[in-house]
């Protein structure tokens, strides 16, 4: 005990201080987004007219539950096993096994008692009642059911990817399935307790303790077993050899300048191997919109289409399906979009690189460009594809729909690219700057499109002017700031 | 005289590539141990197995008489090492960091302060370990090691980043605690240093213990009586 209590004081220093050295995002951009999130939010949860029904709000939980289990698997094995971590010491010294579980699984519960804080708020915006004692309870048993998932699901990943039992992944699967299914019952207790009958809530409670302490048991047991073979496999993890794509010679033809060519083949590559959770973060709610996408017009929430399939060539453009899938589109790719400042930030410490090779601030900031449209790219025409297959296009427009959502991406990537190195050293507020000029001009591009064309022609320039400039001023004083 | 480092036939590969194979050597008490070798010879796979970060496919380790694998606990309490690559909390201070290691060594807090003083930390102890230049945080982890008076230290490259003045320091503190009783295994690549602390020296390549004796006897095997340490090394280990 005494071991446990003074590695999670060490790791809880060790966050406050990073708390303290980070007050301006703490204290103002969080405050920032999760004030305009919760009033956006609550607004349209409490004007919509769809309400999930009880198999829907079901779906949404277990969904959110699996997610929540699926996503946190590998920050969990680092938890565990501690690759190229501080913790990495404390495998040489007399610390039992069972005692750097507990320290991964109180890391996990505090992480899922700030999701557990969001579903409580979530509860308050839909209507969910006031706060009872099975509330207390759900909560309770919800973010220790997640917590012990996630330690369970990176035991079983790590071991799969070691040994690859079909046997052992099998279960493992129909056991996280099992959690996630427990958790998103907790989850809608929690949120929408009405959906439940007092039976059902009994069962839920019910079925997550005894998983809770099931998967808890099992967990204790496998990590005892597994973790002195599988701790040098976690280890390797990120040193094994990751050959494949020739990405340089993908972009030979495409790329005309050799640095630019370089450094976006660098960049790609990094995202490629995810350089931070901000590519899932950003993959994951890029394809939520297009999974939103496809509900709302499978679900017939959309006006009735004046037209249909018989608008007009003009007309179609702006048939509420075919709008929804333009904001879709728009959505998405401004998503993933905020990939570009982080990786800038990411990027920060190492462009000494670019300094010492001479590479011109146009040159970097060129990259940036590119790299903001390649990553968008697969949203436009996911978007594309998603409102094809639902029906939302009549057949005559497909071909100019999908000119639309390619001039869409353009305009959203161009616009990011263009902001790659206003912030470069706050990427959360950088990410803010591009979401609402990205969200601005696609938004607007998407209802009327050939205004897209006056942005391009008369507000564009300005700003990939200021662009260059800029990249080329921060490569140039960088030093004098580090 | 006791061994208190007993490695037995470990053998050691990932998937095709064979990292130790069968290496056995012994570490008694008051002895100091260099292991030398090129890049990818097997040196660091073997302390990592020495000190139980690694799994060997085959063979034992065994610590003070504790089994590695089935007595970890045990055989960790008596062990001190340096890793090769050094991982701290960033945002902790040096004095922080030692505590938290001599809390979990249940080592006297005041051992803390005569590390710290010993490593030349006194002044910078109170200062975040990320603002450490890379000579200070290898003495931050060699005072980790040292604590808890550790019957076996293992130290994976020790002398990266020190002065010379520190160098002479640790080699002095290594004889010192040799004459005490304890057993040291070193791995490094600076020749002179090995053979000035070392009593027995074992050569590594491709994975296998290709020589071990004194520096006398190994200059004997190399045919080099005169040579530099340094060329007796290539000769042996090439």
């Amino acid at each position: 005990m005494n071991h446990l209590r003074l590695i999670v004081g060490a790791g809880l220093l060790d966050g406050l201080r990073w708390a303290r050295q980070n007050l301006y995002a703490l204290l103002v951009l969080a405050p920032l987004v999760l004030g305009m999130t919760y009033f956006g939010v609550g607004r349209t949860l409490r004007d919509a007219a769809w309400e999930p029904s009880r198999g829907e709000g079901f779906a949404l939980s277990v969904l959110t539950a699996l997610c929540l289990v699926v996503l946190s698997m590998s920050r969990a094995s680092a938890e565990i096993y501690h690759p190229r971590r501080p913790e990495s010491l404390l495998d040489t010294l007399p610390v039992a096994p069972a005692t750097h579980l507990h320290a991964a699984l109180a890391r996990r519960l505090a992480r899922s008692a700030a999701v557990g804080g969001v579903a409580v708020v979530a509860r308050v915006l839909v209507g969910g009642g006031h706060a009872d004692v099975t509330l207390a309870a759900a909560l309770v048993l919800f973010v220790a059911l997640v917590a012990v998932a996630e330690i369970f699901a990176a035991l079983e990943w790590i071991h799969w990817g070691h040994r690859g039992e079909p046997s052992h992944a099998l279960a493992a699967l129909v056991l996280a399935g099992a959690a996630a299914g427990a958790g998103g019952a907790l989850l809608l207790l929690i949120v929408k307790p009405a959906h439940l009958s007092g039976g059902e809530r009994a069962a839920a409670l019910a079925g997550g303790g005894l998983l809770t302490a099931a998967l808890y048991a099992l967990a204790a047991a496998l990590h005892k077993r597994w973790r002195a073979s599988d701790m040098e496999y976690a280890k390797r993890l990120r040193a094994r050899d990751r050959g494949g794509l020739n990405l340089e010679e993908l972009l030979r033809r495409a790329v005309a300048q050799p640095s630019v060519r370089a450094q976006l083949a660098r960049d790609l590559r990094l995202t490629l191997r995810g350089f931070s959770s901000a590519v899932y973060a950003a993959a994951a709610v890029a394809a939520l919109w297009l999974f939103v996408l496809a509900a709302v017009l499978m679900s017939g929430l959309l006006p009735a289409e004046g037209g249909g399939a018989s608008a007009s060539w003009l007309d179609a453009t702006w048939l509420p399906s075919v709008l929804a899938v333009k904001f879709a589109c728009v959505l998405s790719a401004a998503t993933l979009t905020a990939l570009v400042p982080v990786l800038v930030a990411h990027q920060s410490p190492h462009f000494w690189l670019e300094r010492a090779a001479g590479v011109p601030g146009a040159d970097a900031w060129r990259a940036k460009l590119y790299y903001a449209r390649v990553v968008t790219l697969p949203a436009a025409l996911a978007a594309w594809a998603v409102g094809c297959l639902c029906g939302a296009s009549p057949a005559f427009y497909v071909l100019p729909l999908l000119a639309e959502c390619v001039w869409l991406w353009w305009i959203v990537s161009t616009l990011c690219g263009g902001l790659a190195f206003e912030t470069p050293e706050q990427p959360g507020l950088a990410v803010i700057l591009v979401a609402c000029l990205t969200l601005a001009g696609g938004g607007f591009t998407a209802f009327i499109w050939p205004m897209g064309l006056a942005l391009y022609a008369y507000g564009l320039p300005q700003i990939l002017l200021r662009a260059q400039h800029r990249a080329r001023f921060y490569l140039e004083q960088v030093d004098g700031k580090q | 005289m006791d061994n208190l480092i007993e490695v037995e036939g470990v053998r050691k590969a990932y998937g095709e590539v064979l990292a130790v194979g069968g290496v056995s050597l012994r570490v008694a008490a008051g002895e100091t141990y260099g292991l030398v070798g090129a890049n990818g010879a097997g040196k660091s796979t073997l302390i990592r197995t020495l000190v139980g970060l690694s799994e060997p496919d085959e063979g034992s380790v065994r610590v003070c008489g504790e089994d590695v694998r089935r007595r970890a606990l045990a055989a960790r309490r008596r062990l001190g090492y340096l890793p090769e690559e050094l991982y701290f909390y960033q945002r902790l201070t040096g004095r922080e960091y030692l505590r938290l290691v001599a809390g979990l060594k249940g080592a006297e807090e005041r051992s803390v302060e005569g590390e710290a003083a010993f490593f030349e930390l006194k002044e910078v102890q109170g200062k975040w370990v990320g603002g450490y230049s890379l000579g200070m945080r290898k003495k931050l982890g060699l005072a980790a090691a040292f604590l808890g008076e550790p019957r076996v230290l293992v130290l994976d490259e020790p002398l990266n980043g020190l002065d010379v003045e520190m160098m002479r320091k640790l080699r002095e503190r290594i004889e010192r605690e040799r004459d005490a009783g304890r057993a040291f295994l070193l791995s490094s690549h600076v020749m002179s240093f090995v053979e000035r602390v070392a009593d027995r020296v074992g050569v590594m390549r491709a994975g296998r213990l290709v020589a071990e004796g004194t520096a006398s006897e190994l200059r004997a095997l190399a045919q080099l009586p005169d040579a530099p340490f340094e060329d007796v090394f290539f000769r042996l280990a090439k």
